[in-house]
Order: structure tokens, then sequence, then C-alpha cells
């Protein structure tokens, strides 16, 4: 399980929104190269199932971006080669590379985000900005799978009573576009039964209290203030402009001033904050499990 | 003080005729009520009239008092007082999580944190359903899923429960079941129940109170054993009884009412004397098959387990075959496969002599083979019952039964027997020689279900081959040639009726049940009436 199921899920969104926000809207190689660097990390140190198979969409993106950025931007001093009449430059290609590697690090970070954020999690948080869209929400995640198996029965149906006369294309459709009306009809039908069922149990569009299975406590406000003051450091660095970062027509050196070196540290730090988390909370397990495999534990005797 | 006060109610919709016509009863406090009626005799309406957010409109006179106060302008949270389940598992449900369903109502009312918390656990622990929390909604099986619901009202601490057929979707099991459920929270909570069924052989025992409906006035309404004396001469309503109470009548209706099974054994042994001839030998049909399962396996997956495991079954020319076992054990999946909607990864399927994967094409589906699935809405396409026969290419007097007088109406309109009726009529349009029907007297009122055989009985002899997988043993006991039972993906026995069902000792029909050991070979309460002589 990751430290994270512990945070509430506006910790985890407040957190998520700080690295991916920041991160994107800088526009800084150094930044970039941050983000990508600790949302890496993160994934590496996250518990649970993972695709592998996100490392060579990444991979693949980056490239792309490297090859075609010079092909359609044709900016730059350092001229390679001419095609055409176009300059292919050394700039456009790093700015592709760094377009990739900005790109790759909010794929990884919406990734661990996804599998973090479960379908309450995002219900929770949508209640805070509009009850009814949660309450739609939670619903449309309840009929779809029952819409989905009943357009299998229908379909199954269908095909009994010898409806798909043949096997064309013309057939399919046709059957298909049975399906569906039937499976409207239903659904119009079905509607009822559930906002009788809303009814009955004092729906009336009034507002309501979500009932919430988290809880806000200590460990949030300790990581939400830590989250808070890395961005803050962030920002202010961004606002004195130490992040501006000019890619054309030469591309610049990263700015080293002390501002500059003040975001970096600040973003840095937020973006190792949740592997340090999760790092720490095993450490933390192998202990206590030390402690329980030696201590000697006896059933209380009557 | 009462709990609710009827008072000459009478309601009719804005078009049509009363459909209420001056009830009046009362509902102590800890009542246990059945309402029994047939199929559009009001009991729906009466219901609902009686829970102001769902009661229909229409011209309403007469008074309904909920606590001693007028049940028509209920706040909100005093209407919570009363709680109401349906009969739909599937659609009352609203939210995808199982712990947000059960909270759902809570949250309308404004619960705190910590209470909506605390009722969610007592409920939880005190129907030992924690373990579904988590789960999503959707993977619930239809017991599970009425069981929520009921959850989710209790939550509320309601004074009274409405029930509106809430077991009419639900497999045998699972419906005695959450019938036990409502019977524990009378007796433990002093919850006030009432509770419309089809299913009275489940629910007669349990009630203290019945409230007899006939085309929307109140025929009897009183102590359970008090109205069934009442009622008894009432062929319609009697037929609907259970066993016990069926046989009571058979034999005389004389002394106390039997109830239950038990009291109905005692009322057997002391009144049946037998007379007439010894019992008819049955013949195990012969001659050609219609269709022929070998060492058949089906899976739904290749990791799954087998839902289907060597199943090996002949069904005869013109008979009728109802196929019985508990939910999961591989009777639909075995219709399936005989449908060829499902192919077995081994074994073969032989219909009429051919292998099924040699019918290309319709072949399969055109003058051979028609099934009719348990939910008879996936059939309907059309506005009214007429388009729908139109478009099929049959008139309403190619069915075996009339339902001319609905020509006009939506399909989705007619009563849960008229839509199986209706559906059955369109899938015999195609002229198939084998009929495969899933579940056809699910949610059907005793009438609906004669309807339902009699129509298969007109099949038959005009040269079908009938296969019928079902619960409801009595159905099964009244029309089967052979019965055969499922379990475990397996075809454990085929027997003719008489021998089936009297060798059976619990999964058998309820006069089997009675009559065992004092007379056996006696199955369907016709066959007491033709051998007892009344004492």
């Amino acid at each position: 399980m990751s430290c994270f199921e512990i945070f509430n899920p506006a910790t985890v969104f407040i957190f998520f929104a700080c690295v991916i926000v920041s991160g994107i809207f800088t526009m800084n190689p150094v930044i970039t190269v941050i983000s990508l660097a600790g949302a890496l990390a993160y994934w590496f140190v996250m518990p649970g199932q993972k695709n592998n198979r996100i490392h060579i969409y990444t991979v693949l993106m980056t490239l792309a971006c490297m090859v075609f950025n010079p092909v359609f931007g044709h900016n730059g001093a350092t001229v390679i080669v001419v095609i055409n009449n176009h300059n292919v430059t050394v700039e456009a290609g790093l700015y592709g590379i760094f377009l990739g590697l900005m790109l790759s690090a909010a794929v990884y970070w919406f990734a661990s985000f996804s599998k973090i954020m479960t379908s309450e999690k995002i219900i929770y948080i949508l209640g805070f900005i509009s009850q009814k869209a949660a309450l739609v929400l939670t619903m449309a995640l309840r009929f779809i799978p029952v819409y989905i198996r009943k357009a299998k029965q229908i379909n199954n149906t269908q095909k009994a009573l010898g409806l798909y006369k043949d096997e064309t294309i013309v057939s399919r459709v046709r059957g298909g576009a049975r399906v569906f009306s039937i499976l409207l009809t239903y659904m119009i039908e079905k509607t009822i039964i559930t906002s009788d069922s809303m009814a009955a149990r004092g729906y009336s569009g009034r507002r309501r209290r979500n009932f919430s299975l988290y809880s806000f406590g200590r460990r949030d406000v300790i990581f939400l203030l830590a989250s808070l003051v890395f961005t803050a450091c962030t920002v202010y660095a961004s606002s004195k402009g130490a992040l501006v970062y000019n890619f054309y027509p030469y591309a610049d050196t990263p700015s080293t001033a002390a501002v500059a070196l003040a975001g970096y540290i600040g973003y840095g730090l937020l973006c190792l904050s949740p592997s340090v988390t999760e790092g720490g909370s095993r450490l933390k397990w192998r202990y206590l499990k030390s402690k329980i495999s030696h201590s000697d534990i006896r059933l209380p005797t009557r | 003080m009462a709990l609710f006060e009827v008072k000459n109610l009478t309601f009719g919709y804005p078009l049509t005729d009363k459909i209420i016509n001056g009830v009046s009863f009362t509902v102590e406090q800890g009542d246990f009520i059945a309402v029994c009626g047939p199929t559009g005799s009001g009991k729906t309406t009466l219901l609902r009239l009686l829970k102001p957010e769902l009661a229909p409109l229409g011209n309403r006179s007469g008074e309904v008092l909920f606590d001693g106060l007028n049940a028509e302008t209920l706040t909100p949270e005093k209407s919570c007082e009363i709680g109401f389940v349906g009969q739909s598992p599937e659609h009352q449900i609203v939210t995808d999580k199982v712990w947000h369903e059960i909270v759902f109502g809570m949250e309308n009312l404004r619960f705190s944190q910590n209470l909506m918390k605390r009722r969610l656990a007592e409920i939880m622990s005190y129907f030992g359903i924690d373990a579904l929390f988590d789960k999503n909604t959707a993977d619930l099986s239809g017991g599970q899923k009425q069981m929520i619901s009921l959850s989710s009202v209790l939550v509320m601490n309601p004074k009274i429960i409405i029930l509106d057929e809430p077991t009419s979707q639900l497999d045998p099991v699972s419906a005695s079941g959450f019938l036990t459920t409502l019977k524990k929270l009378n007796d433990e909570l002093g919850l006030t129940i009432i509770i419309t069924e089809h299913r009275l052989e489940n629910v007669i025992p349990l009630c203290n109170k019945l409230c007899v409906i006939e085309n929307g006035a109140l025929t009897a309404f009183g102590e359970t054993r008090q109205v069934i004396k009442e009622i008894i001469g009432n062929e319609r309503i009697a037929a609907s009884m259970p066993g016990s109470v069926r046989l009571y009548k058979i034999l005389g209706a004389k002394g106390e009412c039997p109830l239950n099974i038990t009291e109905g054994k005692r009322y057997f042994r002391e009144h049946f004397v037998r007379n007439g001839a010894p019992f008819e030998t049955e013949e195990k049909p012969t001659g050609e098959k219609a269709a022929e399962l070998k060492n058949v396996y089906f899976r739904y997956d290749k990791n799954a387990p087998d839902v289907l495991h060597n199943t090996s079954l002949s069904v005869y020319k013109n008979e009728i075959l109802c196929v019985l076992g508990a939910n999961g054990s591989g009777k639909t999946s075995l219709l399936y496969t005989i449908a060829g909607l499902t192919s077995p990864y081994a074994g073969s399927v032989e219909i009429f002599g051919k292998n099924i994967k040699k019918y290309k094409g319709q072949s399969l589906y055109s003058n051979c083979i028609a099934l009719l699935p348990q939910d008879a809405q996936t059939v309907f396409l059309h506005n009214t019952l007429e388009e729908e026969f139109e478009s099929a290419g049959i008139s309403f007097g190619d069915a075996p039964y009339d339902l001319s007088y609905a020509a006009k109406t939506h399909p989705y309109d007619l009563s849960g027997g008229e839509q199986q009726l209706a559906a059955l009529a369109l899938v015999l349009a195609s002229k198939p020689k084998i009929l495969l029907l899933d579940e056809p007297t699910k949610g059907l009122d005793s009438l609906a279900k004669q309807r339902v055989r009699d129509a298969l009985k007109t099949l038959k002899q005009q040269g079908l081959t009938v296969i019928v997988v079902t619960h409801d043993v009595e159905f099964a006991a009244l029309c089967a040639d052979r019965a055969a039972m499922f379990f475990r993906g397996e075809c454990v026995c085929v027997d003719t009726p008489y021998k089936f069902f009297s060798e059976n000792i619990f999964y058998t029909t309820s006069t089997a049940k009675i009559t065992s050991g004092v007379c056996e070979n006696l199955i369907n309460p016709d066959d007491v009436r033709r051998y007892a002589e009344v004492k």
C-alpha cells in the first residue's frame, strides 16, 4: 500500500497540482530535469502493480519531439543543415528534447496520480467543488457496467431470435442500431426506478452532507505545509524572473543566481518528498517487523 | 396509537377508473403484514400511497395518517421514518460503492459525520456484510444487492418498512434468506413491516396479519389464520396460497389452518385417507433425440473454473424438460450452449443428430431453435405490441393464447406475465422446433404462471420440444415430462417428475414435503385432490 493512502485525498490532490502545474509553467530545463527525476524516483518507489510499458511511450515521445520540432520550427542560430530553404538548428532540437522531457515528467506524475486517486477519492475531491457533479460521477460509474452487461444480453437475444439475417456489415450495423435502441428504452424506463429510490431516501435536490471516509490529520498538515512552502520558493524565484530561460537564438546557460538556486532547491525538495515519505515509511516497517518477530508474543492465560 | 391509519382511501389516475376504492385499515407498531392479491389489483399503488415521495399523482380522497400526522405533508425527515424497498435489485441502487450506497440516505438528511460512520458500522456488523464495504455495487449478486438496499433504508432509523415484492427477482435461496432477515428485524427490533409478495410460501409463516386486496378494494384484513378462513372459498386467492393452505382447502378446511410445512404434515396425517387406484406408471420418453450433449465442457475464461463440466444430456423430441438447480450450477450456460451462443471447449452438441457447428450462418435460428432469455424485455423493439407482432410477421391469432386486448399497449407497460407471453409469441415467430426458456416464471403470480404452463402444454401438442431452466419446483412438477437436476456444471439426475420429486428430500415441492411419509407420489395439490377421500 502506498504511503499516500494515509493522506487525505485533498492533500494528495494539492501536492500533485503543485508539482505538475509549476513544472509545466516555469519552462525551465533545470526544473524539468528535477521534475522528471522526482517523478521517475517515485514511480520506482511506489508499491503495487505498475505498467512498465510507460517507459517505451515516454522515450518514443521524447524522440518524436526531438525530431519533429526542428522539422517544423526553424528558429535558432546554429544551423546544422538546410533542407528546402529551411534551417534545421541545434536550438530547435534542444527545445524538442526539453519539450519531450517535460511531457514525460507530466506523464509519470499523472500515472502515479491515477494509481493513487481511486474513483472514490476523485468523487470526494469533486464533492468540494460540486456536490451534484460528484453524485453524477458516482452514478455514472455505477451504471456503466450495468448497461454494458445489458447490451450484451440484448445482443444475444437478438442473435437467438435470428434477427441477424446474414453476416454482412449492413446486417451487423442494423443489429447494433437495434441493440442501442432497445438499450435506450430500457435505460429511460429504469431511470424512473432509480429516481424513486433516491426520493424514497430523502433526496430532493437540497444540499447534502457528503460522508467522508477520510480524516484530515497532523500528517496532512505537515505534508501540505511543506509542499506549499517548497512551491512558494519556486513561485518566488519564477516571479523574480530568475527561472526565465531562452532557447532562441542561442540556448542560455541556466541561471545560478541565489534566487534561482532557491527555486531549484525548493522544487527539488517538492519533487522528492513523495519518494522520501515512501522510503521512510518502508524503513519504519522494516524496523517494526523486526520488533514483531523478536518479541515474545504470549496469549493471556485465564 | 396506531402507526398508520388509512381511512376510506380512494385513488384513481386522471384518465382511469378508481384503482384504490375506499380502503381503510390500521397498522399497529410491530405488525408484520403481508399484502396479497392478484396482479393489477392495486397492491403497489396502495403501498406507494403510504409513502409521500412515491405517491402517484391523481384523484385522491380519504386520509392517510402516519404517527397521527397527515402523510401527504410530512417533512423529509419524518418521511424517512417510512422506509421503502422496491423489487428491482439492479435499479434501486444509486452509487458505485457499497458503503456509499448505505450512507446515501443519511447524506440527504445531513446526518453528522460521526453518526453516519457509526450507523454504517452498526448495520454492516449486524448483517455481517462488512466484507462488502469496498465492493462495487455492480459486482454483487441479486440477494446482496437487496440486502444493501434494505441496509441503506434501515440506517435512517425507520419506524416502518414497506417492501414491494422485494424477492421477486431473486432465486429461492436468496429470497428466503432475505425474508428471514425481515423476520429477524421484526422480532429483534420491533420493526413494523408491510410487504407484498408473490411467493406467499415463504411469507405466510412469518407474518402476523394478512391483507387481501381485489380490484382495489379490501377483501379481508386481520390475523393471518382468520383471514385465510375468510378467503379460503375464493378460488383465485386460494390458488396463490402456500402448499399447506391449499392442502387444507382440499382436505375440507376443517379446524385450524396449517401455515407451514410442519403444521401441514400434522394436518395431512390426521385428515388424509387414501382413496383411488394405484398410480399409473409414467413413461420415460424415448425415440428420436432433439438435442444431445456429450461430455461437454465450457468455461468463460481460460483461467476461470468450468461452468459446464462433463455434461451429458439427451433431450427427446416433443418433451418438456425442466432443468433445476442452484444459482451458478450451469443451467443458463447449458441453455446458451444448446442455443449455440456459447461454444464448449470440449465435447459435442448435436441438434437433431447434426453437430451444432455444421449449422452455418443463421440456419440454427430459422425453423430450428429459439431462446427466450430471462429478461423478456430484451426482445421488444417497438412502441406497441401490434407493431411488435407486425414486424415479426405474425398475427395475434398465431399465439396459443390471446393478447389482442393489449395490441395498443407499450410492451413495457404490460404486466410481468403478459410480457413473458408476448415475448414468447415473438420468439415463436421463427417457427422453432426446439424452444429454450430461461426462468419463464420469475416474478410472476400464480395466475400468470398457469398461463405460461398452459402455453407450454399447447406448444408441446403442436410438436415442439421445450427445455425450461427454472428455480420454480412447483412449476416444474406441474408441467415437466422429465426434470433434471444440475450441480456444479453437471447433470446429476434426470427423471420423470413423480419419481424425481418424490425421491428428492430437500429439493422438491411443498406438497411432496408435506405428504412424504404418509403417502408417496403426491407432488401437486391436484394429486391429493384426486386420491384423497375427505374424512
